[in-house]
């Protein structure tokens, strides 16, 4: 082609080149990207991934990638049977049992938060780790984005632990933090500090294979379940709503809220809706922070929906608000359009530890000034915003445009934590006979008749509500038995150890609802199909009853 | 017992019993009760053919506490076990059900165990009098199984309804009428039909082999099948 280009050199006529519009700023061919074609790791099949992030303190006597080092080397068999146990209620391939099995992984938080290269390698850690172990000391800024992602990313096992002592953490604890159950590695009894994680690590496993809504971080399920019908999962549009993610600081509030926010940038942003719509509407949106959404539901529950599905989020970063930076960490992974990231122009040398200034790096928040009244900065962010939409609509038309690959533009957090999802470990659901078990064994224990208890709230003093719940989990298994039953072949039923357990168990459930509900057919049925799997199975000592021959 | 049951050993085990216990309930209500003694006894001896085997050796002379996965299965070898006498009784083979009810009694009875159940011990005291043999101490075995029973029911077996049940039953053969009335009335608050339909047969075989040999005791059971709501 070139030489062909070359051979018109003599014309009048333009001559055509070759250009790429990201080569505006002189970008060799080289570094021009054909496709925004982003690497993803596969998850670890056989190995425990533990992820730290950690804080290099000088006043932390003991590092946390020490301590996870000493767990390795000390605990590994209790940590693998822990996780086989997780890993036998998803049906995942249990690992052996041996010190490498347990793969640590390190991240300095400030590397962590360079550029976006590296983030996108924590990202996919924090997908992707069976355990991550976070260091919170003195509430680390960028520990605590990455714990918001975390948070929303992975149902996992997550530790976090601070190098002041637990019983004195440096200042309040954030409110989105409150419930956290958070150590500490700053004891002086090193011996102490790691029964302590391995007690939480095995514990962690084993609740979450026990419970079906395990979590020891916020947010998980909230940004999940929004609720049933589409009215429920509706986007709040630009034109409707937009939420500000910031400081209830007094001084902040009187200033940067009611002086700046719902005033220059409401007025811009309301304005520009206004020119948006044809017809003027009758009541203009109006900007919401966490504390103005009307709702009788629990202030965090309703947060972190919100956080989900507004499209327009500014997150702003003034007086760097711990609650604020894990909502943002939350923002980026849930949202596909991210946030408009902001900051008091004033607040910008205020910015203090490394992180910090990582993280205002790395989001390069637009600068307000809340005394001025030009109205740029405001323009700037809805200008912003429209960006990350058109970049957010280019890509996913399958659009190369020269934006989606600026950080800036293009929430890659979004993106690549969603390909990142380890969704064999943190599946969307349970395997559908699991799940209606487990439901069932919730409402009636499985081993109740032994035991002469019942986990049922209030069973001793309401008796039609036990009544209610042992059918609703007679229902539950019948449901079980239908679909294992009709879903697989006798062979194939043979051929997986959990599901002949549950093919077993489930029968004889049946079999006691079919004599109770006199009803033979189904008791014939349950018969047959166990002499069908007995004779798949070539177990001679299997009686056409599923009873055992002497 | 081998402090080196592993977990999952115990979870394999565990899993064996629940299953077997269901398949040898179905049996018996069908009614196929050999049939449920021979699931039963399979049991019994998948839980006996690995680390419990020597179980019976060992029992006294245990350490103070001994690993929860071994306690697991320890348990569901009591209630096999247990199971396993209840039909062995309503196959009318006496001595086989209190054979039974005195091997699951010891096990129960090992603190170091920490079983929370109480059946085997019960009825291996009450088997005697269903049968008219003479027991040595009847009174005092039932007072230790009542100090024991009462122990559990403060602690862990508070909501369980067979503790209350097992316990009205020492305290209506050891005369306390009263407390015997109150036990049964919380063991069938805590439970539920079924719970009916197993205390009431338990307290009118008990009555009918006592109606002859003691009839102030068979008159106390009357009064608590008439006391009972439900029954």
């Amino acid at each position: 082609m070139k030489e062909k280009i070359g051979q018109r050199k003599d014309t009048d006529l333009p001559v055509p080149e070759l250009h790429d519009p990201v080569q505006s700023q002189g970008k060799k061919v080289s570094e021009v990207q054909l496709f925004p074609v982003v690497r993803i790791p596969e998850p670890a099949g056989n190995i425990i991934s533990l992820l730290v992030i950690e804080k290099k303190s000088p006043t932390s006597t003991t590092s946390l990638s020490k301590i996870a080092n000493q767990v390795r080397t000390g605990y590994y068999g209790k940590i693998v049977d822990a996780a086989n146990a997780f890993r036998r209620e998803l049906g995942v391939e249990l690992i052996a049992k041996n010190p490498a099995a347990i793969q640590i992984v390190v991240r300095n938080i400030d590397d962590s938060l360079r550029d976006k290269e590296t983030l996108q390698d924590v990202v996919a850690k924090l997908c992707q780790a069976d355990i991550a172990v976070f260091d919170l000391t003195d509430w680390d800024a960028g520990a605590i984005f990455l714990l918001g992602v975390r948070s929303v990313v992975r149902r996992g096992v997550t530790v976090c632990s601070t190098g002041d002592s637990a019983d004195a953490l440096p200042g309040p604890v954030p409110f989105n933090l409150q419930l956290l159950n958070i150590s500490s590695h700053s004891a002086p009894k090193a011996a102490e500090i790691n029964q302590h994680f391995v007690d939480k690590i095995i514990t962690g496993f084993k609740e979450l294979a026990a419970l079906p809504s395990y979590l020891d971080l916020p947010s998980y399920d909230l940004v999940r379940q929004l609720g049933y019908s589409a009215l429920q999962n509706r986007i709040i549009p630009y034109s409707e709503g937009a939420l500000v993610l910031c400081s209830f600081e007094e001084i902040y509030t009187k200033h940067n809220w009611n002086g700046y926010l719902t005033g220059d940038f409401q007025s811009a942003w309301q304005g520009d809706v206004s020119r948006d719509l044809e017809a003027q509407q009758e009541k203009l949106p109006k900007l919401q922070r966490l504390l103005d959404i009307v709702t009788p539901r629990l202030i965090a529950h309703k947060l972190f929906e919100v956080i989900r599905l507004t499209d327009l989020c500014l997150v702003d970063w003034t007086g760097m608000r711990p609650n604020v930076i894990f909502e943002a960490g939350v923002r980026m992974a849930v949202h596909p359009l991210g946030a408009v990231h902001i900051l008091d122009k004033e607040c910008s040398d205020q910015i203090e530890s490394t992180s910090e200034k990582a993280l205002i790096n790395l989001f390069d928040p637009i600068r307000y000034d809340k005394s001025s009244s030009d109205g740029a900065a405001a323009q700037e962010m809805i200008e912003s915003f429209k960006r990350r939409k058109e970049a957010f609509l280019s890509r996913a038309a399958g659009i190369h445009s020269s934006l989606s690959d600026d950080a800036n533009e293009f929430n890659f957090i979004y993106e690549y934590a969603g390909r990142c999802l380890d969704v064999e470990k943190s599946p969307p659901a349970m395997p559908f006979v699991d799940e209606m078990i487990r439901d069932a064994d919730f409402l009636h224990m499985e081993d109740e008749e032994s035991v002469g208890s019942s986990s049922l709230l209030y069973f001793e003093v309401n008796k039609h509500m036990k009544d209610r719940a042992v059918a609703a989990a007679s229902e539950r298994r019948l449901a079980a038995w239908f679909y294992l039953s009709r879903r697989w072949t006798a062979a194939e039923i043979v051929a997986d150890v959990r599901r002949k357990a549950h093919f077993d168990k489930l029968a004889e459930y049946t079999k006691m609802w079919a004599r109770k509900n006199d009803r033979k057919d189904i008791r014939k049925e349950v018969n047959d199909l166990m002499a069908e799997v007995a004779k798949a199975n070539g177990n001679p000592r299997e009686s056409v009853n599923g009873e055992l021959a002497p | 017992m081998n402090p080196t049951l592993t977990q999952d050993e115990a979870d394999r085990l565990t899993s064996i019993a629940k299953l077997r216990k269901l398949q040898a309930k179905n049996l018996r209500d069908d009614p196929d009760v050999p049939g449920a003694v021979q699931v039963l006894l399979s049991a019994i001896q998948e839980l006996e053919s690995g680390d419990l085997k020597d179980w019976e050796a060992e029992i006294g002379r245990l350490p103070t506490t001994v690993a929860p996965q071994v306690q697991s299965v320890a348990f569901q070898l009591a209630d096999c076990i247990g199971m396993l006498g209840g039909n062995y009784r309503r196959l009318n083979q006496l001595d086989a059900a209190q054979f039974q009810f005195n091997r699951g009694s010891r096990l129960e009875t090992e603190p170091a165990l920490g079983i929370m159940s109480s059946y085997n011990t019960v009825n291996a005291v009450t088997l005697p009098l269903e049968r008219g043999t003479l027991v040595v101490d009847q009174a005092g075995k039932l007072r230790q199984a009542v100090d024991t029973i009462e122990r559990q029911v403060r602690g862990a077996r508070r909501p369980d309804r067979w503790a209350w049940a097992d316990l009205g039953q020492c305290y209506m053969l050891l005369g306390d009428l009263e407390r015997a009335i109150g036990c049964y009335r919380h063991a069938l608050a805590l439970g539920d039909d079924a719970t009916v339909q197993s205390i009431r047969p338990v307290l009118e075989r008990l009555r009918s082999a006592l109606a002859s040999s003691d009839a102030a005791a068979a008159e106390r059971i009357t009064q608590v099948l008439q006391a009972l709501p439900g029954t």
